[in-house]
């Protein structure tokens, strides 16, 4: 290499400056050099900050800088230019105090702003070397963040954070303003304002920015206290209104308002602050107020009222949907779990089913029926309960986003209704869910069974019968779900299907002619039921069904039989054989009492044009082979005969019941004339006397005179005359044939006179109606039912768990019986009893609380 | 095990489908797992099957067997085609989690990331050129095919190509769009994405022929020749190291490109100016662009480089300016440059730039070079600190292709200088690396020669490296001079130098910290105890110890002579050692007490 000295034309010194030493003194002044560096570099910073720049270099400040550092003057460099910045923004201080008008103000202050991060921007560029050695080196804020500490410090928060607290007091006074409705024009200034806020952030001691910006320790807990004060007056103005939906309304459109405003202006930390605040003060502190609020001053009641309205008056009133819905938004905002809502909403829907049977009585009487029977009140009352359903599953859908909660708690509701506890209806207004069920489905299945539907069935049914039927039974099965007491439910079904049966003049209820498919309606009930409920409770109604089988069956066999006979006197019979084991005892229990027992006491005398047929038919029966060791029994309480009898007007086919068909059968001609033809009766002109009647039938008193009312009283099937013609039968009365008989079709019906409304024209007669004895037993039977069933529960359990307490014992019960009924706790320590008598359980020798199973 | 090979090699016929692939793989890391060589080496053989790839756990079979510690299994997948980039997390992990030294050492040979290390910075900086949105407007043409526009950089394309270099001073001169014949799009983006050093699509069978026409047409027959040998391989597995191989080798051949760009184009063309200069301090703000008339500059902006900056260089020593037609695209690889060339205030001081629009389209990323007049082209100082053109030079060299063959140690210094203003931590560490291996004897005859060929004493180098911040350079002469402290003592005029030094290193400290070590001092002391090999691995050697050691054993067993209980030369040599050490440190603690300091 060749010494670089050869090629040099003036002889220089090394170029050594760079590397200063004590040693080798510079030959200028240092400070002197520094001064000269600075006032190049603090006249360009102040041309920065008067944004004149064009007539600057880019590297010759850079390199000045640089040399600054280089030589040590980092630190000095550092503070300086802090100082210049200082000086600068001090005086923009003052002209942004100057400023009076707020919007002026806040324009200002972000001119001062953006300006300042621009210069800033510049100067960093410049001191680039100071930013990437002496900076990093004593870890100090980076030029830029010290610029913006400066504008912190010597413009926001200078004496006393003088302009920090106007920006804070005018933002927020414009928020407030816009709160209030007030179109704002500096809503660019608020954000932008904002945004700086929250850019200054309080500085550590080194080259750190941590701890909260001026946003979070000045704006922020201002905004919120303004805004708590704010909410608490405009929430207590809302409340004041005293009417329920415009307080749902107003809130809720505050709060949608509330959050665009606060999406729009302010940071999302904010955000869950500010809602909580809003949420406590406006929903949570006042929602149970508005929805406690009486009917006119619209409270939950008043939102509801629809429901109900439309449920008896049949109106189609729109639901407060909306509102209900702002509700459960409102509602939501405060709970997840809308625990508020579904309180208040229980409350009111029991309330309203509460009130449901008054209302329906009510309705009744208006529309003018004057016996309003159990049947009519039960179906209004089990149709105004689904429609009830109904109506609030709408609700649920449209306004309560079909939550799930929600539904549980309207349907704990309705069944809280539905099911009022034995001991609590003695009021009058109580209902026996199961017996009203029983009691409905009742009624529809002998409207099914009808040929010619009835005007109610045209009003549900549209053109298929079909349709309807379905409809019933998933009517049934809908309601049935709401029953707690299903065993009950069993008990009442029962009873009514024997009596559909024992009463029906066929066997059995064909769903109506048109049915295509044959299904017996009494079949798809029992199936249905037993979907529902399990087939082993059904058990003593599917053995009736049975019978009811086996008695079609047997008249077939036995219709066979008669058209091959020659006898003459034998006359067509429908059978119904029951096994008395399986019918309902208020039915059956009398079953002997029509024959002529040991002590040969005949009480009933059957007709003697009867006879033959009961003769011949017993001797069918008993050759049958499986019918060796059973007894037949006849039971003229049940059933119907038809006669044709010919009245001088016309001759009719009349259907009546056996009793009565017995007693016109006492009218038929019994002589006959000289050519041996029978001789018309109204020729006989046969008069009994009712104990003449009483004595050649043997028909107990109570249905004599029943059933003669039927026939001689009854307007519209006066076959009889009875003189005098009194409404009641007394017994010195006189029965004749009513010649002057006539009916505008000739099939004439004879209804039987309701047993109720025979009592009531016996009101003296102190034996108890067959509808008493009926309940009776109904219940008895429940309770019997009951017995086994917690007995059987309890023997389960125990032979699963072997040792239990007996509070551990009830619990598991309950659980294992809620789907069947409730269990008192009186009876299942009756049960517990009972079991330790039959030595299923015993106690524990030690705690008499605990129970072992005996095996 | 033996089973598993029949039953693999059974399966090797259906590996065309990726089921079997798959499962192969999975196979195969097990047998990494295992050390199973044989079923390793079996799995090989399955065509298709990429050994680079990874498990769900992102386990490649390289990272495994090297983690379980199979040396034979490592060296078998390496010279199968594994890859190891230690630049790469894969790459990193498997070197980390060598089980033994010695895979650690087998794979540090394979590492790919060597080469890769010296050519990323350089590569990823060309290729960011092609970025759409490039704060500094350097794009001044524009390749269109249909209604694709592909905007670049003139002094790129011939810088690497010559068929484009004569395009671009001829045909193309005036003209800033231009349409390409061969409509097809994606061969033309293939090879701008190779010109660019992108990833290029050279393997789509479609276009590989219209490829190699094209490239050979541009005259990249380099390009050609790759895509030529790809298209013989059939094997995915020698593809992808060929491909690999290709990879490096374009970068390389790039940066020949820029190395002959800088040579001929701008080196060559280059303009000198004799000046009168100034005293050295005033060279600070010499405003170089007043040296040149403007059809001086006009003329070295028709330089074929197509420049857009002109950069100056102050030779002191010939009193001269150079000036230096090059591109503020690589000058942008200074964050010093990048950030002035993007700076607001750079910006407002000098003219807006032409931008090309036609009838129809504007671009505002676009330079109309045709329309670009002197004051568009700014004159700046390549740096304060320099006044010599070798080093301005070897600065374009380093910013253009990132290699500078030979550093002058008379012009290290100057340059590590350089580079930190400018921020180029690389060439800082290059700078140090070159002082420091040159002067690796740490002997005496060293310490003397180094002031005459680099310039600076070695106290003055230890000044350079705080002023630097260069630790390495900091530590090689900490170093020097604790091999050297006797030397120092006995020359009067060294030692004050010395004593000088270490008062200034005491004050650097209290600049920051009120503590009590002189971090000098405290190098100085480390490098003495390695000097003297007193370090914890010689504690065998210190006579206590050892004699106690062998008191123990021996009382144990009752065997006296057991062994002796160290060799007496290795302890003379301790003993001296010891003795050298001690004195050395008692200078250091004279010398402190002299300055009045504590350490």
């Amino acid at each position: 290499m060749i010494p670089a000295g050869n090629r040099r034309s003036k002889i220089r010194p090394p170029r050594k400056s760079l590397v200063s030493s004590s040693l080798e003194s510079s030959t200028t002044d240092p400070t002197v050099d520094y001064e000269k560096s600075w006032s190049i570099l603090s006249n360009a910073i102040i041309q920065i900050q008067n944004k004149s720049v064009s007539n600057l270099s880019y590297e010759q400040l850079y390199r000045k800088a640089y040399i600054l550092v280089l030589r040590k003057y980092g630190g000095k460099l550092y503070d300086n230019v802090a100082a210049l910045i200082t000086h600068h923004l001090l005086n923009r201080r003052d002209y942004l105090v100057s400023l009076t008008d707020s919007e002026q103000f806040m324009k200002a202050t972000l001119t001062e702003w953006d300006e300042h991060l621009q210069s800033m921007k510049f100067i960093s560029d410049v001191l680039m070397y100071l930013n990437r050695v002496y900076v990093k080196e004593h870890k100090k804020l980076l030029i830029y963040d010290l610029g913006i500490q400066l504008f912190k410090d010597n413009v926001i928060k200078y004496s006393d954070d003088q302009v920090g607290k106007k920006i804070v007091e005018i933002v927020i006074s414009e928020i407030t303003r816009n709160r209030n409705g007030e179109v704002i024009t500096t809503n660019m200034y608020i954000t932008k304002l904002i945004n700086m806020l929250e850019l200054l952030v309080e500085s550590g001691s080194g080259d750190i920015q941590f701890g909260e910006n001026y946003y979070q320790s000045s704006f922020e807990p201002a905004f919120l206290a303004s805004s708590e004060t704010f909410f608490y007056r405009l929430s207590s103005e809302y409340v004041n209104y005293n009417l329920g939906t415009r307080y749902i309304q107003s809130t809720s459109k505050f709060i949608k308002d509330e959050e665009s405003r606060v999406n729009f202006y302010l940071p999302e930390s904010t955000y869950p602050k500010l809602n909580e605040l809003m949420n406590n003060i406006m929903i949570k502190d006042k929602i149970d107020t508005i929805l406690s609020l009486p009917y006119d001053q619209q409270g939950l009641s008043y939102l509801l009222q629809p429901v109900i309205t439309n449920v008896i008056e049949g109106s189609n009133e729109r639901y407060h949907i909306q509102d209900l819905k702002t509700l459960y938004d409102l509602i939501g905002r405060i709970d997840e779990e809308q625990g508020i809502l579904r309180n208040k909403l229980k409350q009111h829907i029991i309330a309203q089913g509460e009130d449901l049977p008054k209302q329906i009585r009510r309705s009744l009487e208006n529309s003018g029926e004057k016996r309003p029977n159990p049947a009519t009140f039960a179906i209004k009352w089990i149709e105004a309960v689904l429609k009830y359903h109904e109506e609030f599953a709408v609700i649920h859908k449209e306004s309560f986003y079909q939550d799930s909660t929600v539904s549980q708690a309207i349907t704990y509701a309705m069944r809280e209704f539905i099911n009022v506890p034995p001991s609590a209806r003695k009021d009058t207004n109580a209902v026996n869910a199961p017996e009203l069920l029983s009691i409905y489905m009742d009624y529809h299945i002998k409207q099914i069974g009808k040929p010619s539907p009835s005007k109610e069935i045209d009003a549900i049914n549209t053109s298929d019968s079909r349709d309807y039927v379905d409809i019933f039974i998933e009517k049934s099965i809908q309601f049935l779900r709401f029953i707690k007491d299903k065993d009950a439910f069993e008990a009442h079904y029962a009873n009514h299907f024997a009596k559909r049966f024992l009463s029906s003049k066929s066997g059995s209820q064909v769903i109506s002619s048109n049915n295509k498919m044959g299904i017996d309606i009494e079949e798809l009930l029992l199936s249905k039921l037993g979907e529902e409920m399990g087939t082993t409770s059904l058990d003593k109604i599917i053995r009736m069904n049975k019978d009811i089988k086996l008695s079609k069956d047997i008249t077939t066999d036995w219709k066979k039989l008669l058209s091959q006979s020659t006898k003459k006197e034998l006359i067509d019979v429908e059978l119904k054989i029951c096994n008395v084991n399986d019918w309902p005892k208020s039915m059956v229990k009398d079953y002997k009492a029509f024959t002529s027992d040991e002590n040969g006491q005949t009480s009933f005398i059957w007709s003697k044009q009867l006879r033959p047929t009961i003769r011949e038919f017993e001797e069918f029966w008993f050759s049958g082979k499986k019918n060796d060791n059973k007894s037949l029994y006849w039971s003229p309480k049940f059933g119907s005969i038809d006669l044709r009898i010919t009245y001088p007007s016309r001759t009719y086919d009349i259907n009546l019941s056996t009793y009565a068909g017995i007693i016109m059968l006492l009218f038929a001609p019994q002589s006959t004339d000289n050519y041996g033809n029978l001789v018309s009766a109204f020729e006989e002109n046969k008069e009994l006397s009712y104990e003449e009647i009483k004595e050649l039938t043997g028909i107990a008193e109570i249905d004599l005179k029943r059933h003669l009312q039927s026939i001689a009283v009854a307007p519209r099937s006066r076959l009889l005359i009875k003189s005098p013609m009194t409404k009641d039968v007394n017994d010195n009365d006189r029965f004749k044939l009513n010649e002057k008989f006539k009916s505008p079709s000739v099939k004439v019906k004879v209804l039987t006179v309701s047993a109720a409304s025979s009592v009531a024209a016996n009101a003296q007669t102190k034996v108890k109606t067959e509808q008493e004895e009926e309940a009776d037993e109904v219940k008895a039977n429940i309770l019997e039912g009951r017995k086994l069933e917690v007995n059987a529960a309890i023997v389960r359990i125990m032979k699963s768990r072997h040792t239990l307490k007996h509070n551990e014992l009830i619990e598991e019960l309950t659980k294992q019986l809620s789907n069947r009924f409730q269990p008192s706790i009186s009876l299942i320590k009756q049960r517990v009893e009972d079991l330790i008598e039959k030595e299923y359980l015993k106690r524990d020798e030690e705690a008499s609380n605990v129970y072992h199973y005996v095996a | 095990m033996s089973v598993q090979v029949e039953r693999l090699n059974g399966d090797t016929t259906l590996t065309q489908n990726s089921d079997s692939l798959e499962k192969a793989f999975n196979d195969l890391c097990n047998a990494c797992r295992t050390g199973d060589i044989e079923v390793v080496e079996t799995l090989l053989s399955i065509p298709n099957l990429d050994v680079n790839q990874v498990d769900k756990f992102d386990y490649s079979p390289l990272i495994l067997s090297s983690l379980c510690g199979h040396l034979k299994v490592v060296e078998l997948l390496l010279s199968r085609g594994a890859v190891c980039d230690r630049d790469t997390f894969e790459g990193a992990r498997c070197i980390y989690g060598a089980l033994t030294d010695e895979i650690r050492d087998v794979l540090i040979s394979f590492d790919v990331s060597k080469a890769v290390d010296l050519n990323q910075p350089f590569a990823s900086h060309i290729s960011s050129l092609l970025n759409i949105t490039n704060e500094i407007i350097t794009k001044d043409i524009i390749f269109q095919v249909g209604a694709e526009n592909l905007k670049l950089n003139r002094f790129l394309l011939a810088a690497r190509s010559q068929y484009f270099q004569n395009k671009l001073s001829t045909e193309w001169k005036e003209k800033s769009i231009i349409n390409m014949t061969p409509e097809d799009y994606s061969v033309l983006k293939s090879i701008v994405n190779h010109l660019y050093l992108r990833t290029a699509d050279i393997e789509t069978e479609e276009i590989q022929d219209k490829l190699i026409q094209m490239a050979t047409e541009f005259g990249l027959n380099d390009l050609a020749d790759n895509i030529k040998l790809l298209k013989l391989v059939r094997d995915n597995k020698s593809k992808s190291k060929l491909k690999h191989d290709m990879g490096l080798r374009k970068v390389e051949k790039a940066r020949k490109d820029l190395d002959t760009f800088l040579q001929r184009n701008i080196l060559g063309e280059k303009l000198v100016i004799e000046v009168e200069l100034p005293d050295e301090e005033e060279l600070e703000d010499l405003d170089c662009s007043k040296f040149i008339t403007i059809e001086q500059k006009q003329n070295l902006m028709t330089a074929s480089s197509i420049p857009d900056i002109i950069v100056a260089s102050i030779d002191y020593d010939t009193e001269s300016i150079a000036y230096y037609p090059v591109n503020k695209s690589i000058l942008a690889r200074s964050e010093y440059y990048d950030t002035m060339l993007k700076s607001e205030i750079f910006l407002e001081s000098n003219r807006e730039l032409p931008l090309l629009k036609d009838e129809k389209l504007e671009f505002d990323d676009v330079i109309n070079r045709a329309s670009l007049v002197d004051e568009d082209v700014p004159i700046i100082r390549i740096s304060t600190t320099s006044a010599n053109s070798e080093v301005a030079e070897m600065i374009l060299s380093y910013l253009y292709h990132d290699n500078i063959p030979n550093i002058p140690l008379n012009l290290t210094v100057e340059l590590l200088f350089v580079a930190d203003e400018l921020f180029l931590d690389r060439l800082k560490t290059m700078c140090a690396v070159n002082i420091s291996s040159s002067f690796d004897k740490f002997n005496q005859e060293q310490f003397v020669s180094i002031k005459d060929s680099v310039g600076y004493n070695i106290y003055d180098l230890v000044r350079v490296s705080w002023k630097t911040r260069s630790d390495k350079l900091e530590h090689h002469a900490s170093k020097m001079i604790a091999h050297n402290l006797e030397y120092i003592y006995q020359n009067d005029k060294e030692r004050y130098l010395f004593a000088d030094l270490v008062r200034e290193s005491a004050n650097r400290i209290k600049e920051r910290h009120e503590t009590d070590t002189i971090e000098l001092i405290d190098d100085i002391r480390y490098y003495l105890s390695k000097k003297y090999a007193l370090g914890d691995e010689f504690e065998d050697l210190d006579p206590v110890r050892v004699l106690y050691k062998a008191q123990q054993k021996s009382k144990g067993e009752g065997v006296e002579e057991m062994i002796e209980p160290f060799p007496r030369e290795e302890l003379r040599i301790y003993k001296n050692a010891r003795m050298n050490y001690e004195r050395d440190i008692e200078r250091i603690d004279t010398l402190l007490d002299n300055l009045q300091l504590d350490a």
